[in-house]
């Protein structure tokens, strides 16, 4: 325990003897620009390995998309390849901060390169389509909040395709690529920002480019924050405040320091007058971002607003910080902004974030009472995961969990006079809580969500850790070795987090209502067949995929039970049509059906074939019947005007218009 | 030595180059990149912190970093204000609006540094320059990055699929009783298909031989109006059915389609029937 005492509270864990401190000036002279020079060669190096490892990722996935199996075998010693290194790399203490900042971007690119190489020809992703609406809205109406019936949340938070709509029209690249390169620059601001912050909270460039490996290792980073959504967008505004907001503490501290004096002393007038510039710089900037953030991200925007009540409080109850009336200042202007945002006519944001806590809450709480959770690493579609997958998975969440404590000890030792390291630690402990969303249904994506947010307290923690138990004066080969493989490993369990079942986001052959595993030619093509013949806009009618399929690429509105609030699914699902399934068609409109023949092969993966709503959504253990799919090609009146072996297009105005005469 | 202003004449000539761009008859999307991204990604945020700071207190990397984040928002927060104008969100006011800024953000800070007149001391960097083996690594990383993502976009461009044959039957939306027929072979080869029109059970249209290359589409338009009337002339409902075989395995529907049209005075509508 003393042990661990002296560790936390170690003031000199970063401090090692001079690498030169034995040598003579001329020679030091040399060896520094020895040094130097193995710093370039070192990032020329780097970025010539990671190129070669992006194309031995690429190799692999056109081998899984030709149907290869072993995805998982090759894909994940790949990844080593990516990360292991430049970890070993920035674990040495003498590495210029310059080189650090290079490896850091180097290491979040290449990631970010790894999902474009996913398909750098069109979006594959399920949210990526949703977006894409909203900006092909905006794009045809030359105006905002046009109704998504994909994501009606969406068309009220458009920050992302704003920003993308700027640069298609001036640039003349189309949606798909302007989305690319405001993401990549977007995830530029991200590593930037979170190198900024925690090497200015932690005091150390090391510690703060390791603090943003580890946050690479949350399960959305790979993937999900990298595709075309609000999201990947707003957690860069998120890190970007945070490096704002920090300096504005020791600013107003200092300028404190320097009223009394700026009357006697004119240079201390202007020194003021020069940090009251810089604070202003700070609070213009702030306001400016804290707005692009709120019409970004509902849920990020709300995060941050929680955030700053905690740090005001915080404040609050220190009374000292003359920095308190700002902090007040911005949580007001944040809360208010989201309230505005929230307020807005035909928002469903609450309802949408509501229904979705709510259900995992309920579920928790039935777990809680004695019903059965959910089983861990079980397919909704096919077999669980093998077994090595589920041990690396729930080893390197243990692996965070068990260093969380000593890193947080460590934080408070030595930094629990900053109010916003106190507010992280505070973040950082949800963590563990949040793990328990994972034993039901509805909770475990909101695990998966809340890790992206969380885990910027959490590097932090996490990269405190290291630097006090591995101290650099005593960081032998084996001990880096150790580290850099303890590092990696937590980067791979957070891979195969967010990778999806069976590693189904990442390229390969077909399967059921597997969002990106389902996107191929012919659902495209099929799409693309009704934009150019039926009559845009046209009410459809589909399966998931289909949905975003025929409303991106097809120009139709699609009839969902988020925006309409009527279930089709049992159109669909049911063995015979009835009277109640003609009664919902005619509810909601529906021109068009679109039958996926294919969903009648396999179970979906997502859990659910049509809506979250629907009959044994999430408990599916039958799929669905090829005479439940194809029944509407006996139905009278109901034209096939569409076949294209797996996709048939169903005519079903004549039902719908006999009975409105 | 007073802050030089080299960086703002340089902005200020993309923009007035981009201005003189727009009225040339010749497009380079390179160009439109450079300077779209440039306005989009940068210089609003850049102008912004060079009006709010005079002393650079901070270093490059968080004059970056702010300089683009705090584009970004602006992009954002000027998409809101141009929603509000009646042509909306188009090329040409985004181009004006961010050129706009640009300009009135380069004489703010012009007008700014002037006034200040602060001294900063230009420092003189030692420049030193890698060694080309350094220079050899990093070209051949761009190279190797290029080459692999034109490799993966043609590679799932021309990628292998199972191959697949859309088939479609449609009324003509101008109200005569003419059907659209269409084929689009996407198989993975040339593909003969033979096609059979039946109107109520009777034959009305067949084209026994119908070659295909990947990606090549057929059309044919049918009129029906001569079919649509029953013995006595009046009009009636009609079931229009189409069979597509490949040629290679004739007793095999190989797509279907179908339509119910009820007619009136050669006027065809979709209908139920019962």
């Amino acid at each position: 325990m003393r042990v661990i005492y002296q560790r936390v509270s170690d003031t000199q864990a970063e401090v090692h003897p001079w690498k030169y401190a034995t040598v003579a000036p001329a020679r030091k002279t040399v060896l520094q620009r020895i040094a130097q020079c193995e710093s370039w060669y070192w990032q020329a190096g780097l970025l010539l390995w990671s190129a070669v490892c992006v194309l031995a990722i690429a190799m692999i996935f056109a081998y899984s998309r030709l149907g290869g199996s072993g995805l998982p075998e090759l894909f994940l010693p790949a990844m080593i390849c990516v990360f292991a290194l430049p970890v070993w790399r920035l674990l040495d203490p003498f590495v210029p901060r310059g080189e650090r900042i290079v490896i850091v971007c180097l290491v979040g690119m290449v990631c970010y390169s790894i999902k474009i190489v996913c398909n750098p020809v069109y979006f594959i992703y399920y949210d990526e389509f949703l977006h894409w609406r909203t900006t092909d809205d905006i794009l045809a109406t030359q105006h905002l909040f046009h109704p998504n019936a994909l994501l009606p949340v969406g068309a009220y938070y458009p920050g992302l395709e704003v920003i993308t709509n700027a640069l298609s029209l001036l640039s003349g690249l189309n949606v798909f690529q302007s989305g690319l390169l405001v993401i990549a620059v977007a995830r530029l601001v991200m590593l930037l920002s979170l190198f900024l912050l925690t090497e200015r909270l932690l005091q150390s460039s090391r510690g703060g480019s390791l603090a943003v490996l580890f946050y690479m290792a949350n399960p959305h980073f790979l993937l999900f924050d990298a595709q075309y959504s609000y999201e990947s967008l707003a957690l860069p505004f998120i890190s970007l405040l945070l490096v704002l907001m920090e300096p504005h503490q020791s600013l107003a501290q200092r300028i404190g320091c320097l009223q009394p004096m700026s009357v006697c002393v004119p240079f201390m007038g202007t020194q003021r007058s020069i940090l009251k510039d810089n604070q202003r710089m700070i609070t213009v900037s702030t306001g400016l971002v804290i707005i692009a953030l709120t019409f970004t991200h509902h849920a990020t925007a709300f995060f941050f607003a929680i955030m700053l009540v905690l740090w005001s409080i915080i404040c609050i109850a220190r009374s000292s910080s003359p920095h308190m009336t700002y902090l007040l200042y911005m949580t007001v202007f944040a809360l208010c902004l989201s309230s505005i945002a929230m307020m807005r006519t035909g928002n469903p944001v609450v309802g949408y974030l509501w229904g979705f806590i709510d259900k995992a809450v309920q579920e928790l709480n039935a777990i809680v009472h004695g019903s059965s959770a959910r089983p861990l690493f079980v397919s909704y579609a096919g077999p669980p995961a093998p077994l090595w997958e589920r041990l690396f998975t729930f080893l390197s969440v243990l692996c965070i969990m068990v260093m969380l404590p000593f890193g947080l000890w460590s934080m408070f030792c030595q930094h629990r006079l900053n109010s916003l390291i106190v507010v992280c630690c505070v973040l950082a402990l949800c963590y563990p809580v949040s793990q328990i969303f994972r034993l039901t249904v509805s909770g475990a994506d909101l695990t998966n969500r809340l890790s992206a947010f969380l885990f910027i307290p959490i590097a932090m923690v996490l990269a405190m850790f290291i630097k006090q138990f591995f101290p650099v004066g005593t960081l032998s080969v084996c001990r880096k070795m150790f580290v850099a493989g303890l590092m990696t490993f937590i980067f791979l369990g957070g891979i195969m987090l967010g990778a999806g079942t069976n590693f189904a986001l990442l390229p390969g052959s077909y399967q059921v209502n597997a969002d990106a595993r389902s996107i191929e030619p012919e659902g495209i093509e099929a799409a693309k067949w009704a934009a150019a013949h039926l009559p845009v806009g046209g009410q459809v009618a589909t399966d998931r995929i289909n949905q975003v399929l025929m409303g991106t690429y097809g120009k139709q509105e699609i009839v969902t039970n988020i925006a309409d609030k009527i279930d089709l699914s049992s159109v669909f699902l049911v063995r015979q049509f009835g009277t109640r399934e003609l009664m919902l068609l005619r509810r909601a409109h529906v021109r068009y059906l679109v039958v996926d023949l294919r969903l009648s092969q396999a179970l979906p993966l997502v859990g659910f074939y049509y809506e979250q709503s629907e009959e044994h959504a999430f408990a599916h253990t039958v799929t669905v019947s090829a005479t439940a799919l194809s029944k509407f090609h006996y139905l009278p009146g109901v034209g096939r005007i569409f076949d294209s072996g797996d996709v048939i297009i169903y005519d079903v105005e004549g039902v719908v218009y006999e009975k409105t005469q | 030595m007073r802050k030089r202003n080299r960086d703002l004449g340089f902005f200020l000539l993309l923009v007035c180059g981009n201005l003189i761009y727009t009225l040339l008859p010749i497009r380079s999307l390179v160009w439109q990149c450079i300077i779209a991204g440039a306005l989009v990604f940068f210089l609003p945020g850049y102008l912004l912190q060079e009006i709010l700071v005079q002393k650079q207190v901070y270093d490059m990397t968080w004059r970056l970093l702010v300089s683009v984040g705090l584009s970004l928002s602006i992009d954002i927060v000027s998409g809101f204000l141009l929603n509000v104008l009646p042509d909306g969100l188009t090329g040409r006011t985004w181009g004006l609006w961010l050129s706009g800024l640009t300009i009135v953000g380069v004489v703010f800070c012009l007008v700014k540094r002037r006034r200040w007149q602060l001294l900063y001391r230009e420092e003189v960097r030692r420049r030193n320059y890698p060694p080309c083996l350094v220079v050899i690594m990093g070209i051949l990383a761009v190279c190797l990055v290029i080459g692999i993502f034109i490799s993966t976009t043609n590679m799932i461009s021309n990628q292998p699929s199972k191959g697949f044959t859309q088939f479609w039957l449609l009324l003509k939306p101008s109200g005569s009783c003419t059907v659209q027929l269409g084929i689009q072979n996407n198989e993975t080869g040339l593909t003969e298909y033979e096609a059979v029109v039946k109107v109520n059970g009777h034959l009305a249209g067949h084209w026994s031989v119908i070659r295909l290359q990947p990606q090549q589409q057929w059309g044919q338009h049918l009129a029906l109006s001569s079919l649509v009337l029953n013995k006595d002339g009046q009009p009636t409902h009609v079931h229009v059915e189409a069979n597509l075989y490949r040629v290679q395995v004739k007793n095999y529907v190989y797509r279907t389609v179908q339509l119910f049209l009820g007619a009136s005075r050669n006027v065809c509508t979709q209908i139920a029937l019962s």
